[in-house]
């Protein structure tokens, strides 16, 4: 094995320039796939935080038929028994009771729809980090009867902390709901759509409002861990009585986005299947090249007591070297920019930020260092080697021995 | 007693129109220790009944049978490993590996035979010695002569201690300093380990060394002699 080792080995620095280039090929493809894969996933990921913790949470609970016709008749009541139970499962971080329901509000000559969102302050701070995007003024607590508007929302409406904003809306069966607040804070919200059109209320002032008997419209679950929102889902499910109840999970709950994600995704795969497509002509060049020159070589290692199999397996081992050398390099280069994008996002600025807004995108790039990335991307090189490899080896396995000593 | 028994041995091209009959029915015997050389003219066949007799070419018929063995009857993978265990090659174009040092490349027939590191060390060092190489054992081949590196592919036809060796023009390609100098090699390796020398050659030097004289023409035999020396 060492002999075959130190074949291989030196046999790639036999025409160094061929090998150099070879090598640079496949960094230069790692280096390009795992940066475009990172900034996607990073994209991906930051996505569906904001759409997950700014909102949705991973799981839900409505009255049935909540979801699809979100009505402030469609809310319930549940017991609280169940609730505490589901809340001391360790893969829950906490459950967030929730009433949401549209609302007209008005400040002086302007008017605008809304969502009014009657949140529990801490708990929602819990999971959507609310406090954390206070831009003016101070938080809501639960007893307040005061209220936080999203920044671009205070801005069309020309309202500051402190100022009043009138709240009208249709309550619980039919009854009026009309309320005049005080503006407490005003939250800059990631989601560009939240941050157009969200008022927070504190829960117990919308139900009031919106005089829902005590009733909410959700009940969200906020988990440790991505990975558990499966289970949690099926642990909701069986307990709870789906002639009443509804049970969502995150990706059913955003589903436009995981589709938009999805299809971007295959974008990007593309992309990445082209720039590999390219390098497997590279690969496959050399591969032809290093195998077509030393045909007679091979044939005298054959005569001389070489099995074929082991002859093969230093050609493999060349090429092994030489991707092993590739992905290395790759990485090497490619992990610290990751890194620096990871803590520091690229963020948009000028006419992009508005376009991105428009389609509901946080106008950053974030960058993920996921391991899976550079794994998937090394896999991928490794494949087209293992693809390119099987022409040497079948190459070798066939030769002619005399005509290659002929050569 | 013949340690290579050569019957009816035939081999026939058909890449051309009219079929070439490279060798045609020859019946040889070799014994343990003979210093024989294959002449005639170029196209005679004495490469192709040489390759034959080394295993690296099937013939059309007849057989070749080493010490009992009938080589074209192993696999594919056996008869390399003949090879491997009996028969040691020396090409004329020397045909080392490129990227290993002249050590290297003696120790690379044993490293195949999985021989003990120590016992491989010393019979490498024994060898290219005695071929006038113990100074060069760390040069590449392209940093020897092409004698020196024709010398170096003797050192290696040897390292596996061959029931014979078969050397097809290994002077083709020196001059007459290093063709005398390796003839001698070969001559005293023969005399004092007994090794068996086939040669293909239309050389008259290693013509004139040879114990045995084998003329072959259009394939078939024409003479076998032995000289005596």
């Amino acid at each position: 094995m060492n002999t075959i080792l130190k074949i291989a080995w030196r046999n790639i620095w036999r025409n160094k320039r061929r090998t150099f280039i070879t090598i640079a090929s496949i960094m230069f493809a790692l280096f390009f796939s795992t940066i475009m894969r990172g900034f996607q996933l990073g994209s991906y990921a930051n996505m569906k935080r904001n759409a997950v913790e700014a909102y949705s949470g991973y799981v839900q609970i409505h009255k049935k038929g909540y979801w699809d016709d979100k009505n402030i008749n469609n809310i319930f009541s549940i017991d609280e028994k169940l609730v505490s139970k589901l809340e001391n499962d360790s893969r829950v971080k906490v459950i967030i009771p929730r009433i949401e329901s549209f609302a007209l509000a008005s400040s002086g000559e302007s008017s605008k729809g809304v969502l009014v969102m009657g949140v529990s302050p801490d708990k929602e701070d819990k999971m959507t980090q609310i406090k954390s995007y206070l831009e003016e003024g101070e938080f809501i607590s639960e007893n307040d009867k005061s209220i936080l508007v999203a920044q671009d929302l205070a801005k069309f409406l020309k309202v500051g902390v402190n100022d009043s904003l009138v709240l009208f809306s249709s309550g619980y069966h039919g009854a009026t709901a009309a309320g005049l607040y005080a503006i407490k804070g005003i939250v800059k919200l990631p989601t560009p759509e939240m941050n157009r059109g969200t008022i927070y209320l504190p829960i117990e002032e919308a139900k009031s409002f919106l005089s829902t008997e005590g009733k909410m419209s959700a009940l969200v679950f906020d988990l440790h861990d991505l990975e558990d929102a499966d289970g949690v889902l099926e642990t909701v499910s069986a307990n709870i009585d789906h002639e009443k109840y509804e049970v969502l999970g995150w990706k059913l709950m955003n589903k436009e986005l995981i589709q938009m994600i999805e299809s971007d995704n295959a974008g990007g795969i593309v992309m990445i299947s082209i720039l590999y497509l390219v390098i497997a002509f590279g690969i496959f060049g050399t591969v032809l090249m290093m195998t077509n020159e030393r045909t007679r070589e091979f044939s005298v290692m054959v005569s001389l007591g070489m099995q074929k199999t082991k002859l093969a397996m230093v050609v493999l081992l060349e090429l092994f070297f030489m991707t092993l050398l590739g992905v290395v390099a790759g990485i090497a280069i490619s992990l610290p920019i990751m890194i620096y994008y990871y803590y520091n996002p690229i963020v948009f600025t000028g006419e992009s930020v508005e376009a991105m807004k428009e389609f509901n995108f946080e106008p950053i790039m974030p960058m993920s260092l996921d391991p899976q990335i550079f794994l998937t991307q090394a896999i991928a090189i490794s494949i087209i080697s293992l693809i390119a490899m099987s022409y040497p080896t079948i190459k070798i396995m066939t030769m002619n021995v005399i005509n290659g000593l002929r050569s | 007693m013949s340690i290579i028994k050569v019957k009816n041995l035939t081999k026939t091209y058909h890449d051309t129109e009219v079929p070439v009959h490279a060798v045609n029915g020859v019946n040889l015997e070799f014994k343990k220790g003979e210093f024989s050389a294959i002449v005639g003219p170029s196209g005679s066949g004495k490469t192709t009944l040489l390759n034959m007799i080394g295993g690296l070419e099937h013939p059309s018929s007849g057989m070749v049978e080493v010490n009992g063995t009938d080589m074209f009857e192993l696999s594919s993978s056996a008869l390399i490993e003949f090879r491997l265990m009996n028969i040691g090659f020396v090409f004329q174009a020397y045909n080392l590996i490129p990227v290993l040092t002249a050590k290297e490349n003696v120790e690379f027939i044993m490293q195949l035979q999985n021989k003990d590191k120590k016992q491989m060390n010393e019979r490498t060092i024994s060898l290219l010695e005695s071929v006038g190489l113990g100074d060069r054992l760390n040069s590449r081949p392209n940093q020897l002569s092409g004698g020196q590196q024709q010398r170096v592919a003797v050192a290696r036809a040897l390292a596996s201690k061959p029931m014979f060796v078969l050397a097809d023009e290994p002077t083709a390609n020196l001059d007459s300093k290093a063709t005398m100098q390796l003839l001698e090699i070969m001559e005293v390796l023969n005399r004092e380990e007994n090794i068996t020398f086939i040669f293909a050659t239309h050389d008259q030097r290693v013509v004139d060394k040879a114990h045995r004289v084998i003329t072959i023409d259009d394939g078939k035999i024409i003479s076998d002699e032995s000289v005596s020396k």
